[in-house]
């Protein structure tokens, strides 16, 4: 990785961590609580076209990391966070390797991976798997907004080509 | 990385069908065993207990029960118990919604209080705490 793209790695970072910050200020009414769009997935999959698998989980590990650090803090939601993002990272790792699938299936694949990874976690803390409803909730949501981070990734991507041969 | 559909997407989008519909068949088939009253815990300790036979509201007042992190709504509503309004992080524990089932706890971790369905038989569970 030359000096250009660990810049614009760092770009992609905070542009996540302040996409993701601003998503959690948003109060959507016709979204149950703690559900979110999931804006930020968009540069997950930028960093994933861009710089391959290896520096996506680079990406995604830094991500929860400093949001805990600059936002959340490292209290229950920084493990929920975790929970999701391993449980995503390692179904698009799974999916992009050893499938054909596009940034769609992707895309969808991680995001009600996210969603029940997230619900893992809560359900494993509070000892409960009442959350199953929201599991159900997530993992509709998930594929909802998995198609939505994709389409605007593949928009993104298509008029960019040229950021990655610089 | 393709940027458009293919072939394989259908059968992760087939395979994500698959998962919604095994939560929504799961999600209908739990088991439900009424409930008489649910106790209410706050820091672990017994404040006050709802009978589930009569509709009512109860706030816990911030003032009164200093780790909350602002007023909690309690809400009970045929036979169902839920929080009604409630402050924290994620919102889980309304986020749960009515529950009747006996042994079910509404744990709200970040406020400290924890609601538990006290069974009216011998199916009754053991509460874990809240930490």
């Amino acid at each position: 990785m030359n000096t250009k793209m660990v810049v614009r790695f760092g770009i992609f970072l905070a542009l996540a961590l302040l996409i993701g910050y601003l998503e959690s200020l948003i109060n959507l009414p016709f979204l149950f609580p703690g559900a979110k769009l999931g804006l930020a997935n968009i540069v997950g999959l930028l960093v994933l076209a861009y710089y391959g698998r290896k520096y996506y989980v680079l990406f995604a590990l830094l991500r929860v990391v400093l949001s805990a650090l600059l936002f959340t803090g490292f209290g229950l939601s920084f493990f929920i966070s975790l929970g999701g993002m391993v449980l995503s990272v390692i179904t698009v790792i799974v999916v992009s390797k050893y499938t054909k699938a596009s940034i769609y299936g992707i895309s969808c694949a991680s995001a009600i991976m996210h969603g029940l990874g997230q619900v893992i976690v809560v359900a494993i803390v509070y000892q409960t798997w009442l959350l199953l409803n929201y599991a159900l909730f997530m993992a509709i949501l998930g594929l909802v907004t998995g198609l939505i981070a994709a389409g605007v990734a593949a928009s993104i991507l298509t008029r960019l080509k040229s950021v990655k041969e610089s | 990385m393709d940027l458009k559909h293919n072939k394989t997407d259908y059968v992760i989008y087939s395979v994500c069908l698959a998962i919604i519909m095994a939560l929504l068949i799961a999600f209908l088939s739990v088991r439900t065993v009424p409930s008489s009253k649910a106790n209410v815990y706050y820091d672990n300790k017994l404040v006050y207990t709802l009978d589930l036979s009569k509709d009512e509201t109860w706030t816990m007042q911030q003032k009164d029960y200093p780790l909350l992190l602002a007023n909690l709504v309690i809400e009970v509503k045929d036979h169902a118990v839920r929080v009604k309004d409630e402050e924290s992080p994620k919102h889980y524990c309304s986020i749960l919604g009515y529950q009747s089932e006996a042994g079910t706890s509404i744990i709200c971790a970040p406020n400290s209080v924890k609601i538990v369905i006290e069974g009216d038989n011998a199916i009754d569970f053991q509460p874990g705490g809240v930490n």
